[in-house]
């Protein structure tokens, strides 16, 4: 629990004067993905997801975010063979261009082994045109074929391609052409940030705000209320101040910033109540990532158990 | 008020940066005006009446018309127009004549420049810059003349007769570019933002620095190097440039010349230039009894040398001329020429001595009177000190600019081709009996000119026996780095002074130097203070004529000083007039002649860079209309309202297209003022109600300030907020800016140069300022606006180290592109044999090129291929030179297919390597009929080392680079891109940075970009409010969460956007190490440096150590073992050094050993004996 003041959070117990609560007691709440007043595109409420995490320790939700953001495996461009580029864009720029678009590959589908490939050819005719991601074509290669000869109508299945077809790659005038093939593979985002399938992963420890309302009443009530950007605070009929719903505070400390405001508030930091916000880049589904990152920990979880039982049984 | 609403505001009256037509317009940039329909006539007529609440929209309006670099472009058009013509039509240049034949002449009627061409095989075509830079040639336009001249008995006259090529300033009236649209501009190659300004020559760009003098012409009354008070002149006219000063010793005064050998007592000077009265003298010059007691000492010295008269005086200067010629005269040879001696004094006098006042028929009344103002100032500065000129005062200095020094070279040039054509003339003119006529056109040799306009700018040596002048790096080629280090580099002055000496006066900061020039740019280290920087709006004025100006002065009641005698120039209250340094008469009045002369200049009837300033210390009011003075343009301040005379309805006229700037200057609103003249003015900052009018208050005001920014250059207008830094801080920043990587401008692809760092996604700056807009920074950035975290992480941050989050930088933060140049020629050899291009070894028409080894990537063709990968020591073009390169061959001309006959001779890359060929070009250049040009690029990401800079002078190399998980995160999930600690803050007091921050950071979320322009409004304030509206910290600090343990981090972080910029030091250009490698042939020891694949030297005070230390293994290890261990035969007997099996001394074997010794040393001991001195070895056992 930290206590918010405005010269700096403060640690209210000990690091570990905290009980640690058993995994049994977690409880995972899932709450909208964006707030009422937002105004997001359809769209973009599919890649992402909002829970609160409650009744652990921050190592615990630290493990989740860390994993998603680093070892939720993704497929993306790896290698890349540039057959032609006569555009202005250098090919390393091009390249780098490339390989940051996100595909829509689940990597579970990839076969050990399997590489895939997908080419852009693209000659400009006629008048200067733009290169996009929807350019990127699968294509399912020769030097494949003797370890997966079945590769074109597996993946029919699956449908690989760009997830969103309109991320400008590239520009050319009349008479260029870029022409190149990249081979994608399986990986993680802690090897480069291309693997990572999450735009952000993260999480804000829950606000707690303490009222004291002997003090904030009346028009320091008021004067605090409006001070709020985050409209957390009403006033009671009394006059006197509550929080109403701590969930938006974002931590300004306009509450207790001025001289006038001191003693009347006081925010806190519920160590172990974390709201997840989780935004997907699309190549997986933002609550697919949560699943996969919570089995990534348990996996872990097994192999350092199965570690310590055998240093136990050495020992 | 919320920033966003005050932006709005601001950006619809506003056509900010769009500086010319010729420029893109910049996305904030497009004109919205605000509906004025609103208004009632009267309404509107009171808001056209107010002050301008906005006076620095003047700033681009007056930019457009002058543009960055004006004073150079000015001063080049002014010398190519009039100058020139000047040199051509002067006396000395116009005729040839020759002394055989006094019939032949040639004569020049008129001179005028071309537009850039080219010669090749014997088509001229037009050029442009940008070819002219790749091909390595010179751009450069035909100078013309109109000649008429004597061929036989007949007269001709020839028109536009070429006679050399001078090279053409980009931009200038001659050149190409001038006055192009953008399309155009993009069509010849050429980024529409570039200033111009520079010349290109043999390839390179080439800029002229403004070089900083003491002015002519004027006196200066200075202590000289014995402490003597002196009152001293440089005289300089087209003829000649002479030295003359007046000091006193011992209490008498004396005139030092630099044609007269001894120090003439005054009187005799005086004397001789017809003031043969003491009285006369004494009136004419004093009056006052401080000054008499000089007078009369110098009179009794006079006296006592027994000089009365004129003619003794004469005489007796006589006697002290240098390289006299009356001095061979002889009474014996009736037929020598050489004059007598009084008449060789009289000459001296009336041309040398103080040559700029001219004197006709040897009247020598004015030149006398001058004197002796000069003696009369002189003996005042004697008693009262604080009377003496300060030197470092930039009213007494001249700034020289590329005119003017290519006037000088031209003049040299044109006498040298001259001289030339007259050795021609009489060679063939000499003769008894010439075959045909001599027709003087064929022998107009065009090199001389040519070739010396090309020699002079390449290397920058301007060494002119004829004027005295021997100068080097008067040119410098033209840094680009970034845009801002090019741009910076034509407003950059170089003074004179030597760097050496160290003295503080003419480093230090110069009161006068105010509005003229940057306080803040000026380079740290040895040329500190001395390299300085024009300010924003400051121009430097070209010569005008003052013949129009003198007769007006008279005109307007100032008494002839013909008409005066000595009482009247030094009575009280007489104040005197002098039009550059001449004394043009008295006035009674000052001010109102001052006045008057500035009604008329502000009305147009004077040249609006005329100056004028009353001197009241020194009684006097100068007039000038020199040029190389600095001036900048002003607001005039209506004297009976005291406001500014510019108001709203001018810039609204203005913006809408109604007025042009140079009307504001035709209708006397706004003037310009040089250094000297600002002493006469109070400049007040803002006449709106409720600004502060700064420290001059309306009431006495004579001036408004267009903007406080102008103060500044323009390379301090990348620190946002530079007035809230430490100074020194935003000297670092200008150092640093100009080596930031990013774009140089819109054809940087397009060029070739030997290095070019480019960034792959700069950004603009989410903060920036009014002079940025004003170059279009928006459109060639060098940085990035990252997302800085204040706070200490992991150690690795010491000392100014940042951390760099892993993540971002895979993602192309502050990635960077290297191009470098590699060149070759395939020239042909006396012998006719030539180099060739050969298909690399088993290489064949049809195959690809090899994917690996030494020859990878390189086609059939002997060049490599675009796109192909280079390594270490990889061939780039594989030419082949012929084996015998001197001798004529038995095979002739052409031949040389044998392989026998070529070695080969290949460019190759030297990099370290993993670098892409990104452009070839093979062409032809003036001399070379091959050059090609491989451009290998190479990208890099960040690196360990690697330098970053913020724009407040902090700098900082890569400590650590951190996995985005381990990062902090706030709770909006926001990772820092970049970490820095904040023990950067309190010693450094760059205030500018945290309110950077700020202003980014309330620009990033309300989506409106922020201005941090120099002395302008503080909006640090309403970006607080912004932050706070948008659910941040009012004070920009965030509660972040540790991204290793999970936990909040115990204390508010400092978190936001900062533009960073990635300096090019960097590591990978750096790295070095060697465990062994090549040795130098002499020494046989490592050879140094990293170029060469060097050792890393163990010196002198790491050797003490070891010493100090007892490790004697080490250090033989080191310095003999590691390095030249040479094993040597020593002979026993005699101790001399010999070979393996005979000491060649004692002629036998016997008594050799060998010794390990280092390998110099064996050389010195050979060298030794070489001299005849014998070092012996003596050896024995321990």
């Amino acid at each position: 629990m930290f206590r918010v003041d405005d010269d700096a959070p403060h640690r209210l117990f000990g690091r570990h004067e905290q009980e640690f609560k058993g995994l049994d007691e977690v409880r995972v709440d899932f709450v909208p993905p964006f707030d009422e007043d937002e105004l997001v595109a359809e769209e973009e409420k599919k890649l992402r997801v909002r829970f609160e995490l409650r009744n652990t320790d921050p190592a615990i939700a630290n493990a989740l975010r860390r994993i998603m953001i680093a070892e939720v495996e993704t497929v993306a461009v790896d290698q890349i063979g540039m057959m032609q580029n006569t555009s202005i864009i250098p090919d390393e720029v091009l390249v780098h261009r490339v390989a940051m678009v996100p595909l829509a590959v689940d990597p579970r589908h990839v076969r050990k082994g399997e590489a895939l490939f997908f080419e852009l050819t693209i000659t400009c005719k006629g008048k200067p045109q733009n290169v996009y991601s929807r350019d990127l074509l699968f294509q399912p290669d020769e030097s494949q074929t003797a370890a997966f000869p079945d590769q074109k109508e597996y993946w029919s299945k699956f449908n690989p391609r760009p997830v969103h077809s309109d991320i400008l790659l590239a520009k050319l005038l009349p008479g260029q052409q870029i022409h190149l093939r990249a081979v994608c593979t399986v990986g993680k985002g802690q090897d480069h940030a291309k693997w990572s399938p999450v735009a952000t992963a993260t999480y804000r420890i829950m606000p707690k705000v303490d009222v004291n309302t002997a003090r904030a009443n009346g028009e320091l009530a008021q004067a605090i209320k409006q001070a709020c950007p985050r409209d957390v605070f009403d006033i009671e009929d009394s006059g006197a101040l509550v929080a109403t719903d701590p969930r938006r505070c974002t931590m300004c400390r306009e509450c207790v910033r001025l001289d006038e405001f001191k003693g009347c508030v006081e925010l806190y930091r519920v160590s172990d109540h974390f709201i997840f916000s989780v935004e997907s880049v699309g190549s997986l589904p933002p609550l697919e990532i949560v699943r996969r990152a919570i089995l990534v920990l348990k996996a872990k979880a097994v192999a350092w158990k199965r570690h310590l039982h055998s240093l136990q049984a050495t020992s | 008020m919320a920033p966003e609403s005050l932006e709005i505001e601001e950006e619809k009256g506003a056509d900010v940066g769009q500086v010319g037509e010729r420029l893109l317009p910049g996305p904030a940039d497009i004109p919205q005006q605000k509906p004025s329909s609103g208004l009632t006539p009267r309404e509107r007529a009171a808001v056209d009446e107010a002050p301008a609440r906005n006076k620095w929209k003047l700033l681009p309006e007056f930019l457009k018309v002058r543009g960055l670099v004006k004073q150079h472009i000015d001063s080049y058009n002014h010398f190519v127009e009039v100058e020139m013509k000047k040199i051509v039509a002067s006396k000395m240049n116009r005729e040839i004549r020759s002394d055989n034949n006094h019939h032949f002449f040639l004569r020049y009627e008129d001179v005028y420049v071309g537009t850039p061409e080219v010669d090749q095989n014997l088509i001229t075509y037009k050029v442009t810059p940008q070819e002219c830079r790749l091909r390595d040639l010179t751009y450069a336009a035909p100078i013309y003349v109109d000649v008429c001249f004597t061929r036989g008995r007949g007269v001709f006259r020839k028109r536009k007769l070429q006679i050399g090529r001078i090279p053409v300033m980009l931009q200038s009236s001659r050149c190409r570019l001038r006055g192009k649209s953008v399309a155009e501009l993009e069509k010849l190659k050429e980024c529409p933002y570039d200033p111009g300004g520079y010349f290109v020559v043999k390839g390179s760009e080439k800029v002229i620095l403004i070089q900083e003098q003491l002015s002519k012409n004027r006196i200066i009354i200075e202590q000289d190097s014995k402490k003597q008070t002196c009152a001293s002149v440089t005289s300089s006219t087209h003829e000649r440039k002479s030295r003359t000063a007046v000091y006193i010793k011992n209490n008498r005064i004396y005139l030092k010349h630099n044609s007269i050998s001894a120090d003439i007592p005054i009187f005799i000077v005086l004397k001789a230039m017809d003031c043969e009265s003491e009285l006369l003298i004494n009136y004419a010059i004093s009056g006052t009894s401080g000054i008499r007691q000089f007078l009369i000492a110098s009179a009794e010295e006079a006296a006592r040398a027994g000089i009365f008269t004129r003619d003794q005086a004469l005489e007796f200067i006589g006697q002290y001329i240098k390289h006299s010629r009356a001095a061979k005269r002889s009474a014996d040879d009736p037929t020598n020429t050489a004059p007598l001696r009084a008449d060789e004094a009289k000459d001296v006098l009336a041309l040398m001595v103080l040559g700029h006042v001219p004197v006709n028929n040897y009247d020598f009344r004015d030149k006398a009177f001058y004197l002796m103002y000069m003696v009369r100032q002189c003996c005042q500065a004697e008693a009262d000190p604080s009377l003496l000129d300060d030197k470092d005062y930039y009213g007494n200095k001249r700034l020289e600019l590329a005119g003017q020094l290519l006037a000088l070279l031209f003049e040299d040039l044109f006498k040298r081709f001259n001289t030339e054509l007259k050795l021609q003339a009489e060679r063939v003119l000499s003769k008894a009996n010439q075959a045909d006529a001599f027709d003087i056109m064929k022998h107009m040799s065009q090199n001389i000119i040519t070739n010396g306009f090309v020699q002079a700018i390449s290397t920058g040596n301007w060494s002119l026996k004829r004027f005295k002048m021997e100068r080097a790096g008067v040119t410098q080629q033209l840094s680009r780095l970034s845009f801002m280090s090019a741009i910076g580099h034509m407003t950059r002055i170089t003074s004179q002074f030597e760097k050496t000496r160290k003295v503080s006066g003419p480093r230090a900061l110069q009161p006068s130097q105010w509005g003229m020039l940057c306080p803040s740019d000026t380079p740290e280290g040895e040329s500190c203070g001395l390299v300085k920087n024009l300010a924003l709006l400051t121009h430097v004025t070209s010569d005008e004529e003052d013949g129009p100006v003198r007769q007006l002065v008279l005109r307007l009641g100032v008494e002839d000083i013909k008409l005066l005698g000595g009482e009247e120039i030094f009575s009280e209250g007489a104040y005197v007039v002098m039009l550059n340094g001449e004394i043009l008469g008295l006035t009674a009045e000052p001010e109102v002649l001052a006045e008057q002369l500035r009604k008329l200049r502000r009305a147009g009837r004077l040249g609006e860079y005329v100056s004028v300033f009353v001197n009241r210390d020194k009684a006097t009011v100068q007039i000038a209309t020199d040029g190389g003075r600095m001036c900048r343009p002003l607001i005039v301040v209506d004297k009976a309202t005291h406001r500014g005379k510019v108001r709203n309805k001018h810039l609204r006229m203005l913006r809408e297209g109604k007025m042009a700037f140079h009307q504001l200057l035709e209708q006397g609103l706004i003037e310009y003022v040089d250094v000297n003249e600002s002493n006469n003015t109070m400049v007040a900052l803002s006449d709106v109600e409720g600004e502060s009018a700064g420290g001059a208050t309306m009431q006495e005001a004579t001036h408004l300030e267009i903007d406080p920014l102008t103060i500044l250059g323009i390379v301090v207008g990348l620190v946002p907020f530079p007035h809230h830094n430490q100074s020194p801080r935003n000297t670092y920043q200008c150092a640093m800016g100009k080596q930031a990587v990013g774009t140089i401008g819109m054809n940087q692809l397009e060029r070739i140069d030997t290095l070019l760092y480019l960034m792959c996604y700069p950004h603009k700056p989410l903060v920036h300022s009014r002079t940025l807009e004003l170059v279009n920074f928006d459109c060639v950035p060098a940085g990035q606006n990252a997302i800085v975290a204040v706070m200490s992480y992991s150690g690795y941050d010491i000392e100014d180290a940042i951390i760099i989050n892993k993540s971002s930088m895979e993602r192309g933060f502050a990635r960077c592109m290297v191009m470098r140049k590699y060149a070759t020629q395939l020239k042909t050899y006396a012998n006719n044999t030539m180099d060739r291009l050969a298909p690399p070894p088993f290489a064949t028409p049809d195959a690809p090129p090899a994917a690996a080894g030494k020859f990878c990537g390189v086609g059939y063709d002997g060049v490599i291929e675009i796109g192909s990968r280079v390594e270490k020591n990889g061939v780039l073009v594989n030419r082949e030179m012929p084996t015998n390169t001197s001798d004529l061959m038995v095979t002739g001309p052409g031949m040389g297919h044998g392989s026998g006959e070529f070695k080969p001779s290949a460019l190759c890359y030297k990099g370290p390597g993993d670098a892409r060929v990104d452009k070839v070009m093979i062409s032809s250049s003036e001399f070379e009929s091959h050059i090609i040009k491989v451009v290998t690029r190479e990208v890099r990401m960040i690196e360990l080392g690697d330098k970053f800079s913020s724009r407040h002078g902090q700098k900082g190399v890569v400590g650590l680079i951190v996995p985005q998980v381990d990062m902090p995160f706030t709770d909006q999930g926001i990772v820092p891109d970049i970490i820095m600690n904040p023990h950067g803050f309190p010693s450094r007091m760059t205030v500018g940075k945290l309110m950077e921050l700020i202003c980014s950071k309330a620009g990033a979320v309300s989506g409106v970009r922020q201005y941090g322009t120099a002395f302008a409004e503080n909006p640090v304030k309403a970006c607080s409010e912004t932050l706070v509206k948008h659910g941040h910290s009012y004070h920009g600090k965030e509660v972040v969460t540790d991204g290793i343990t999970g936990e909040t981090v115990e204390a508010h972080i400092f978190f936001g956007p900062v533009y960073y910029q990635r300096l090019k030091h960097m590591v990978a250009d750096k790295m070095h190490a060697r465990a062994r490698g090549p040795r130098a042939v002499l020494t046989r020891q490592p050879t140094e440096g990293r170029s060469r694949d060097g050792g890393l030297r163990l010196g002198e005070m790491e050797r003490d150590c070891l010493i100090g230390y007892g490790a004697s293994g080490l250090l033989i290890e080191r310095l003999m073992i590691s390095s030249d261990i040479f094993e040597a035969n020593v002979c026993l007997k005699c101790g001399f050094m010999a070979n393996p099996v005979r000491c060649q001394n004692c002629r036998t074997g016997a008594h050799l050993t060998s010794l390990s010794l280092p390998y110099a040393c064996k050389l010195l001991f050979q060298e030794l004996h070489s001299m005849n001195i014998i070092p012996k070895l003596t050896l024995q056992d321990l």
